[in-house]
């Protein structure tokens, strides 16, 4: 294929990936979530200050709302937050930008990987509507950021053994950034660093200066977030979400070391292990994959996996044709997308929460390339009148797959889960912004939930985000210093509202969910609904 | 041919095949679940009277608590409990045999196939012998082994057959047995012969089988209760009122949102094929295989029906069958065959109703030990052993705890203390068990006549009265509730009621339900 036909393709397939990704931004997904809000303001916050919401000069690991969230994104999204401002779009068009790109970075991956630009083309495209690469482009997912890194550093990598490592300083430092980027890179690439330096350790011994010089820049940057990881901070995410926290192994796990014969056959470790297994193994189950892994509805009802059905067939071929009959690639990249097919759910599965297509989101583009390259092997075993065929076939099946996921995301997802999407309290933040003058205080109660009070939001965030607050004013506000962990400022008190204590306070405002302000209706001021219509907050007065 | 050096190694297999099959029959899996002690009280029926539970002649279709059945697992059973007829260990037992000899028929049917592979068979009949999956479902009076062993027996025979009548008669007989088995196997055994027929093997066998297999469906579609039996169990994806529901709301979701043609275009009946497809598909998931654990029913609830420690040998084996795959074939076809009759549920992988897949996979499992380097074998049979012991422990002393509400030892405790008050009403809950009444008239050996069910009553038969036991919720008792003189609680009763005589309890924990006299007053 020609290089410009090549080069136009690819440009109208990142274009379809930009608009996929941009299309609506600022109002699909229905809100901002908790994590929107944070890493929003924060980086807000670095622009302004130079501190993070807490005061911290730029932390290596923002404290947020305790969980300590990777540095990078923040970061990166500086420019854009001082462009656009602090709103929906301003906070979510880097990852999506990031998102495009990486469509252009797994054509160049692939292209190097296979020498087959139709392979590469078909793999980017793939990326470009992929149900899972579109919905964590459109919010701040730290992931995709870290996805774009590890493809650019292979990429790099991959290069620089062609070119007797001229850009290897380059991929080192793409790996080392992806683990700034997010936590499951953490684990995931240096264990795919060290498969590519075995893999590869004949050529890199050619090249051993510029290796050296790799290895020293890349020590030299990951040092700060070593040292940040020995911390009891650093340590914080992975010890809140290791997959012996989650209830369901937890509770078969002994409090105290069992005695002999026990110990031997019936310990933790062995318990946790036979567990992980599982854990897994149901990444590599193909509902997951390609059916309902998505879950953008509820349970028993039609939902979208990782890939396209559409893509099953194809991806089981490339499988085949790729690993089986040892097609396509020379046996280096053949092992290595092996290894990058066992790794990639690595780090989820260490996680709580089965099956979190977020957290194996690192195995993606294994996915799309298998695929990619069983489409173009059918291609090619067809006679030429039916390769039109086909083609055209495929293409309608693949519209008809993309209508379904943009039908499925943009309505009936925002509708069916706009309670976990944080809806409501873009309405409730700006009604306390605009009312709080005329009252004492204003108490905000995080606990909310249409079934009860089941989830712990962080209003203040939406109102420092909504309502611009100066971060230089909101780290120095003296109620924000009261305690370690306040979140108070101005006249907003946050907190559980408890009506038998409170229902005495007079001017003061109340917002919080039906289940704690079951307060008569002439004391309710205002209601703020779910996209579905049910009731989520309510502001009221009780004195 | 078996070569003689390899008799010692089989002989071997075999006894660790036999030991893990019959020790403890009678206690592991504890209790009785209901599907076995429905079995054994028909047979018992069978026996005393020559009816079935229902009251009718020697029937060709049995009804269950679940489902319609196939005559051959209870026929079978009825020489071995003709003496004892209320021995949970003979009623285990041909179900124990027929494991025992699946082995054998695996390690005979697999050198047959692949005699160029040297120790395939003997790993392979040695995964059998040892797996969760084909010890477990050994151990309970469940017909899909039968259904096994009958296959591999009648498969061995279709392969080895020679012209010789005594060879197809054999065939002929054992897998038109297995085919009388269970459902999952009359489907399949029909589908696998029609491919056979197709695949030009022996078409006079082959279209005996589908003749007799297809007279057997069409006969169960026209039975009583047969086609309601086949719709509501093994096509119940078809009348799923969620997936209806949901379709519905989602639809609806979108005319709210002023896309209305979009509703229809993506969320139609169209999804049904989806839904089968799922299906399809999550027999093809190594979780389910080798670490999700299986429906306590049919396997141990922690641990998958293959052992964990054999799967990268089931990957190497399957390149190395992919890699041969015309040689190969057979097994692949085995497996795809027996997805089928299970894709029309509505749950997913259930390893019981798959039990075929058990063949193939050892193969495939085999496949890829033998054709590794010999240096890794001694620590591979550590790991092995490991595993095994590991799950062993687990079987014999957290299973019991873990699966109590499915085998609910309790019932039999029960059933011995009503022993002693024959004679007497009693009431016992209907909380205790999914269906009680089978399990204590099988242990206490009360005939069919003393029981509410009838010929006339839909499959689902729930036995709420056994001569002067009354079963089910106390508030729903037609009985004259002040002739009744002991009351059996759950845990959860007790406080609902106000009896004047405690008798104490029986059993343990969450399975404890407690004695009441003189409550006649308080209802």
């Amino acid at each position: 294929m020609r290089k410009k036909v090549v080069l136009f393709l690819i440009g109208i397939i990142f274009i379809v990936g930009l608009f996929l990704r941009i299309y609506k931004l600022g109002s699909v997904p229905v809100s901002l979530t908790i994590d929107e809000v944070a890493i929003g303001y924060n980086s807000y916050s670095i622009l302004k200050t130079g501190k993070d919401e807490w005061g911290k000069a730029f932390p290596i690991a923002f404290r947020s709302v305790g969980d300590y969230k990777p540095p990078l994104l923040i970061y990166i999204m500086i420019p854009a937050i001082s462009v656009f401002g602090l709103n929906e779009f301003g906070i979510r068009i880097t990852i999506a930008l990031i998102g495009a790109l990486t469509v252009l970075v797994i054509f160049a991956l692939v292209k190097k990987l296979t020498g087959n630009p139709i392979i590469a083309l078909i793999t980017s495209f793939s990326i470009a509507i992929s149900p899972w690469h579109i919905r964590y482009s459109r919010s701040t997912f730290e992931a995709i950021l870290a996805l774009f890194l590890v493809l650019l550093g292979i990429f790099l990598f991959l290069k620089s053994i062609s070119n007797r490592g001229k850009y290897l300083w380059l991929s080192g430092l793409a790996f080392v950034l992806s683990m700034y980027a997010y936590h499951s890179e953490r684990v995931f690439t240096p264990i795919l660093v060290l498969s590519l330096i075995i893999i590869f350790n004949k050529e890199i011994r050619t090249f051993w200066k510029q290796s050296l010089i790799t290895l020293v820049l890349s020590l030299v940057v990951f040092l700060p977030l070593f040292l940040n990881l020995l911390t009891p901070e650093g340590r914080t995410r992975a010890n809140v979400t290791f997959f012996t926290k989650d209830y369901e192994i937890n509770r078969f796990l002994y409090k105290k070391n069992p005695s002999f014969p026990q110990n031997i056959l019936d310990n933790n470790f062995l318990i946790a292990t036979n567990f992980w297994f599982k854990r897994y193994l149901d990444y590599f189950d193909l509902n997951f994959l390609f059916v309902d892994g998505m879950g953008y509805t509820i349970p028993k009802a039609p939902d979208v996996g990782l890939l396209y059905i559409i893509e099953l067939p194809f991806f089981l071929i490339g499988f085949y044709l790729i690993f089986i009959k040892q097609l396509f690639f020379e046996k280096k990249i053949r092992v290595l997308l092996f290894i990058w097919l066992l790794i990639g759910p690595i780090a989820a599965s260490f996680a709580n929460n089965a099956q979190h297509p977020l957290r194996s989101l690192t195995s993606i583009p294994v996915h799309h390339l298998l695929s990619a390259a069983g489409i173009w092997f059918i291609y090619e075993k067809l006679r030429s009148q039916k390769k039109l065929t086909f083609f055209a076939a495929t293409l309608a099946i693949t519209i008809y797959c993309v209508g379904y996921f943009m039908n499925l995301y943009f309505i009936n997802f925002q509708y069916t889960y706009s309670e976990h999407l944080m809806d409501g309290w873009k309405q409730a933040a700006k009604y306390a912004l605009n009312n709080h003058q005329n009252y004492n205080e204003v108490i905000i109660d995080p606990r909310f939930g249409t079934l009860g009070p089941e989830t712990v939001g962080i209003p203040y965030m939406y109102l420092l985000v909504y309502g611009k607050i100066p971060p230089d004013q909101y780290q120095n506000d003296p109620r924000r210093k009261e305690a370690y962990d306040s979140s108070n400022f101005s006249n907003f008190t946050f907190r559980s509202i408890e009506l038998t204590e409170d229902k005495d306070r007079k001017n003061t405002l109340f917002i919080g969910s039906r289940w704690v302000l079951p307060v008569e209706e002439n004391q309710v001021l205002e209601r703020f609904y779910l996209l579905n219509g049910k009731e989520i907050l309510r502001a009221a007065t009780v004195k | 041919m078996i070569s003689r050096h390899t008799i010692p190694f089989i002989l071997v297999i075999i006894l660790i095949a036999a030991l893990l099959r019959i020790l403890y029959l009678d206690k592991v899996p504890q209790g009785i679940n209901y599907q076995e002690s429905t079995l054994g009280w028909r047979a018992q029926n069978l026996i005393n009277f020559g009816k079935d539970e229902y009251g009718r002649n020697l029937p060709f279709f049995f009804s269950s608590w679940k489902d319609i059945e196939l005559p051959q697992a209870t026929y079978i059973t009825l020489p071995f409990i003709f003496f004892q007829t209320n021995s949970i260990f003979l009623l285990r037992l041909p179900f124990a045999l027929a494991g025992i000899l699946s082995v054998l028929g695996v390690i005979l049917l697999t050198q047959r196939l692949f005699p160029e592979k040297k120790n395939l068979a003997l790993w392979t009949g040695f995964l059998v012998a040892i797996n969760p999956w084909g010890v477990w479902i050994s151990r309970i009076a469940s017909p899909e082994i039968l259904g096994f062993s009958f296959f591999i027996w009648g498969l061995y025979f279709f392969y080895r057959y020679k012209k010789s009548i005594l060879n197809i008669a054999l065939c002929l007989i054992l897998l038109i047995l297995a085919s009388l088995s269970h459902k999952v196997w009359l489907i399949f055994i029909f589908l696998f012969s029609i491919y056979l027929f197709i695949s030009k093997k022996k078409k006079k066998i082959t279209a005996s089988i589908i003749f007799f297999t297809l007279l057997v469906i069409l006969s169960l579609l026209f039975s009583k209760f047969g086609f309601q039996s086949l719709w509501e169990n093994d096509l119940a994806i078809f009348k799923e009122i969620d997936w209806k529901n949901n379709l519905d709301s989602l639809r609806g979701q979108n005319v709210a949102a002023g896309y209305p043609f979009l509703g229809k275009l993506f969320f139609n009946k169209s999804f049904f094929l989806i839904k089968i497809l799922e299906n399809f598909l999550s027999y093809f998931n190594i979780g389910s295989i080798f670490a999700r654990g299986s429906n306590p029913f049919y396997g141990l609830s922690n641990f998958g029906p293959m052992l964990i420690t054999l799967l990268p040998f089931f990957i190497y084996g399957l390149k190395k069958a992919f890699e041969e795959i015309s040689r190969y074939k057979v097994l692949f076809i085995i497996f795809l065959f027996g997805i089928i009759p299970s894709i029309f549920l509505s749950s997913a992988f259930e390893s019981s109703r798959f039990l075929v897949a058990l063949f193939p996979i050892s193969v495939l499992v085999s496949l890829g030990i033998v054709s590794l380097n010999k240096k890794y074998i001694y620590p591979l049979i550590l790991l092995v052993l490991f595993n095994f012991s590991l799950i062993t422990f687990d079987a014999i002393f957290k299973e019991p705890k873990r699966s109590e509400i499915i085998w609910n030892p309790t019932t039999t405790e029960i059933a011995e203390f009503l022993k002693y008050y024959q004679g007497k009403k009693v009431w016992l809950t209907d909380k205790i068990d999914n269906n009680p009444g089978p399990a204590i008239a099988f242990l206490n050996k009360i005939p069919y006549s003393y029981s509410n069910l009838e010929n006339n009553q839909p499959y689902r038969g729930w036995v709420s009265k056994l001569d002067t036991l009354y079963i089910g919720d106390i508030n729903q008792l037609k009985e004259n509730k002040k002739e009744i003189r002991y009351y059996i609680f759950s845990k959860g009763e007790i406080n609902k009621f106000k009896c004047r005589i405690n008798h104490g309890s029986i059993g343990k924990e969450e399975q404890k339900y407690y004695v009441f006299e003189d409550c006649g007053s308080n209802f």
